[in-house]
């Protein structure tokens, strides 16, 4: 199994939200430094996102108020997703397909597995990956899984 | 003049063991099954989501409360926008019927007169499809986690169910419609429960999200 995530910049990355998500982040990233800490904060900050201020819904489901255990979960999902967990080996063929756009195909694929393993929407959680694959590329994904928890399965499933 | 709202304001629901819990409001949005509401009256997963497919034809037929027969149609989520508290669904329905166009608070003033079609005390059991009206009483901005956007108060006091209801403007010759109802103002540390209410919710500050953000929402490919 082998795939990359490719050295795009942060805007190619946003490039491929639809507008109204591009539109919240570039406001969020207007507000914060773009370090790979501030990137992962930005990520959080989006998925914990809960509508305005001050305002009490009439109706609907009530989601799990702990945001930052939700934001970890979705963090340790997304880690072994890029570094080659074997909970999601069934995606990794898929990858290595010569994509026209290798971004979109990341995207959606990681959104698909992660909304699937945890019971979110990828509608909601594809924003956060979009940032989380830029720090990746950056990185090159063995630097990035080098000091993950995840790792030491990966290795164990060849990389 | 109201019939196209019976077709096309429709409950939210999802599908249990002991039946389906009705959860708010939506609309349909796109002849081919594209419903809005509130990110909060879905939650953040569609897993046995529904939308309970319209039982009545005519708004001034008397819908009889004990008849809790329902046809329902699996939901799947399109979009959501966390900080302005819209989802998009997706049902496989289609509409032949001419939609009333999404607009904005942009097109009227403070002081006019909306209507307001939904589902209150749905989330209770009851299921009855209401007309409303109100007069937008002021506009707002609102922030989500440094995203701001526009919203209007209504006058109106507004109870459970009615989150995801549609406004519609009464001024215009075409029907238009302007905003989504997505809660009431609350004072922050306001949540105290009385026999299940809070008395800080019971009063006539409104929150609705202007359409134009279900109109971006449905614009643009990835």
């Amino acid at each position: 199994m082998s795939f990359e995530v490719p050295n795009y910049s942060l805007e190619e990355w946003i490039g491929v939200l639809k507008p109204y998500q591009k539109q919240a982040m570039d406001i969020l990233l207007a507000i914060s430094p773009t370090n790979q800490h501030d990137l992962e904060k930005v990520a959080e900050n989006y998925l914990s996102a809960n509508g305005p201020t001050n305002t009490v819904p009439f109706g609907g489901a009530i989601t799990d108020g702990n945001t930052k255990t939700f934001f970890n979960h979705f963090k340790a999902e997304f880690d072994k997703f890029v570094c080659g967990h074997e909970d999601y080996k069934q995606y990794y063929p898929k990858l290595e397909a010569k994509s026209a756009d290798i971004r979109l195909l990341l995207v959606a694929s990681i959104s698909s597995a992660i909304g699937s393993a945890i019971g979110i929407s990828e509608a909601l959680i594809t924003p956060a990956i979009v940032l989380l694959l830029s720090i990746v590329g950056k990185m090159t994904r063995s630097a990035y899984c080098a000091d993950k928890e995840c790792c030491t399965i990966t290795k164990q499933t060849e990389m | 003049m109201f019939e196209l709202f019976t077709q096309t304001v429709m409950t939210i629901g999802r599908i249990e063991t002991s039946g389906v819990n009705m959860l708010g409001t939506g609309f349909l949005v796109t002849n081919d099954g594209t419903i809005a509401t509130t990110r909060h009256v879905v939650g953040n997963d569609d897993k046995n989501l529904a939308v309970l497919f319209p039982k009545i034809r005519d708004i001034n037929i008397y819908q009889d409360t004990s008849d809790v027969s329902c046809q329902c149609i699996p939901a799947t989520i399109l979009e959501i926008d966390p900080f302005k508290d819209i989802a998009l669904l997706k049902v496989d329905l289609h509409y032949s019927g001419s939609l009333p166009t999404l607009s904005s608070f942009d097109t009227i003033d403070v002081g006019k007169e909306l209507g307001i079609f939904g589902f209150p005390h749905c989330t209770h059991g009851r299921r009855v499809l209401t007309f409303q009206k109100a007069e937008i009483g002021a506009k707002i901005i609102l922030e989500s986690n440094s995203v701001k956007a526009k919203y209007a108060v209504i006058n109106t006091q507004a109870r459970p169910g009615q989150s995801g209801s549609l406004l519609l403007s009464l001024s215009s010759a075409n029907q238009t419609i302007v905003g989504m109802l997505i809660g009431a103002f609350i004072p922050s540390g306001g949540s105290i429960s009385l026999s299940g209410i809070n008395p800080h919710e019971l009063h006539q500050t409104t929150h609705c999200i202007s359409a134009e953000y279900i109109k971006a929402m449905l614009e643009g490919g990835r």
